[in-house]
């Protein structure tokens, strides 16, 4: 069988509780969720890194971010060039591999394996301005010049991610009231936050008058998926025309999402909780996988490469240490995913947490932005939705989490040959905008 | 000064000496009326508007450090410099390139772009994860 073709589309910032197809309420994603209903779905994909930089290394190397080393976005460190990285495996296995994405402009090893980079945002001072129009202007065409040899295509979208500017067709959208309202001062506790500062002097500006009230900017935010969500329509009807439809493995996914304004945390994607990770991963490939399948098993995003390679029949390196979900997904094994996932953050604070089925501990090295206690504990059998920290009333859980959290890191350090916890050999990344 | 008379690049030189006296009002009226003003993120479309937009600048201490070039194509005029200001240095920039692109008619500013030089990965991108 003549190899098929690949797309990989990556939301930056896209919650997968914001989408209709996990549940939310509002019509954000009417093509997204037919997606999910052609082929299947994740309902537990976490992140072992965020945000941007550890988690998309972790997507492209199949390592959790103990083993590459990319714990923090906009770091020092580098990945080692023997990493395999999942670009390279595919350009070897002769593969045509384009890229529409801006993340080479911070991290070179992003662009590795990439016959054709194609960056829109070269055209623009800031690279996240980018909209899912401007990325599909320049895929679309590399789609219909690229059909007769098996394509790799990786699409890295930005709209939901700060700043929050759909198009104004889309600002009805999602909101009943009034943004502008002077009396309303919910957004006043991220004015001092650089980022929050950045958005009252411009996106937060309008001809109306300032936008005061926190709905309404969470609101954008769904108006930037459903925006998306568009975007994403007419990029997989171009599929469809081509007649890739039943050739084309399709995966769809995220890298991280965003807290609205849940702990503190005000349209950014830092803290460990359930507003960052998990993210929606969805497969679509006509003929080979089940439609409208649901998995609730744990994976985790060091799983996606090597879950694509034996799909397509390309022997994963051993260094990608990920598990692959494909028997999982194709019904040949029923059993698959974690039994535990081991997440990192090191941007703005520097904190791991240990999630198994029915808790989520997590541990601080350094609370940098926000601070925070030194351990949290949540019971997510009673409180899916991290709210109620158990970690001095249920000191006994914590502790023997806290114990098991640290004999996981120590015994995966001691098998990488390293001693340090690179959350403290690394330091937070962004600790400056903490003065 | 009568603004009339300025071509397209002593209008921005001009314009540019208002900005380093920090006289808002000598900046506004390089405007149109119904002007736009891009910068970053956001768009400012009108005489109060940009008047508002100069007066924030002015109290985040924007500063042009220096001119590295300026460039006329017809009624478009391209500023590359250097610049900083007091919310720049809370993301560890102590200056960035910047552009700014002036599209003028008869005699004022109709459109004008602010934000990082184009092409220039910017360490603002960094922030933004």
């Amino acid at each position: 069988m003549d190899k098929p073709n690949v797309v990989l589309i990556a939301a930056d910032t896209l919650r997968a509780d914001h989408l209709g197809c996990y549940g939310y309420v509002h019509p954000t994603s009417p093509r997204i969720d037919a997606l999910a209903s052609e082929g299947v779905l994740s309902e537990r994909l976490f992140c072992p890194g965020i945000p941007t930089h550890p988690s998309f290394t972790t997507l492209y190397a199949g390592q959790h971010p103990l083993r590459h080393g990319i714990v923090s976005h906009g770091g020092k460190a580098q990945l080692a060039r023997q990493t395999p990285v999942l670009p390279e495996l595919l350009l070897q296995a002769g593969y045509t591999t384009c890229a529409v994405d801006n993340l080479w402009r911070a991290k070179s090893w992003f662009g590795r394996g990439y016959e054709f980079y194609i960056d829109p945002s070269v055209r623009r001072g800031l690279l996240l301005s980018v909209s899912c129009e401007e990325m599909n202007d320049r895929a679309i065409p590399w789609l219909r010049q690229n059909r007769e040899r098996p394509f790799f295509l990786f699409l890295h979208y930005w709209d939901p991610h700060y700043p929050l500017t759909p198009p104004a067709r889309y600002h009805h959208l999602f909101y009943d009231g009034d943004p502008f309202d002077p009396k309303n001062r919910s957004l006043e506790p991220w004015w001092e936050d650089p980022l929050g500062s950045l958005a009252k002097d411009t996106w937060l500006r309008r001809p109306e008058g300032l936008i005061t009230d926190v709905n309404y900017v969470s609101a954008l935010y769904d108006q930037e998926i459903r925006y998306l969500d568009d975007g994403i329509s007419d990029l997989l009807s171009v599929l469809d025309e081509l007649g890739f439809a039943e050739s084309t493995l399709v995966v769809f996914l995220a890298d991280h999402g965003t807290s609205l304004t849940k702990h503190g945390i005000f349209f950014e994607h830092h803290g460990l909780y359930a507003e960052t990770s998990p993210v929606p991963l969805l497969l679509r490939w006509p003929g080979r996988l089940p439609r409208g399948a649901r998995y609730p098993q744990m994976l985790q995003m060091s799983d996606v490469a090597p879950t694509i390679l034996e799909a397509i029949g390309v022997a994963r390196p051993e260094d990608m240490e990920g598990t692959s979900a494909w028997p999982l997904f194709t019904s040949e094994a029923r059993d698959g995913g974690h039994r535990q996932v081991v997440s990192a953050e090191c941007t703005w604070q520097a904190k791991w947490s240990l999630r198994t089925e029915a808790h989520k501990l997590i541990l601080s090295r350094d609370g940098g932005v926000h601070g925070g206690p030194r351990r949290e504990l949540y019971d997510l059998r009673v409180d899916p939705a991290e709210e109620r920290d158990l970690a001095e009333a249920e000191a006994g859980a914590a502790d023997a989490m806290e114990a098991e959290l640290e004999d996981w890191l120590a015994r995966r350090l001691r098998d990488l040959g390293r001693s340090q916890d690179p959350l403290i050999e690394q330091g937070i990344s962004l600790r400056h905008l903490t003065t | 000064m009568n603004l009339e008379t300025q071509n397209p690049q002593a209008l921005v030189e001009a314009y540019r000496e208002a900005f380093d006296r920090k006289d808002v009002d000598a900046c506004v009226r390089f405007f149109a009326d119904d002007a736009v003003l891009k910068f970053l993120f956001g768009t400012f479309q009108g005489r109060k508007h940009i008047e508002d937009w100069h007066r924030d600048r002015f109290a985040a201490e924007v500063q042009i450090l220096r001119v590295d070039d300026l460039t006329v194509e017809g009624n478009r005029v391209v500023l590359n410099a250097i610049v900083t200001s007091r919310k720049l240095k809370r993301f560890r920039m102590d200056e960035v390139k910047g552009t700014g692109i002036f599209e003028i008619h008869d005699g004022r500013f109709r459109e004008v772009q602010l934000g990082p030089r184009r092409g220039v990965a910017s360490h603002l991108d960094w922030h933004f994860r």
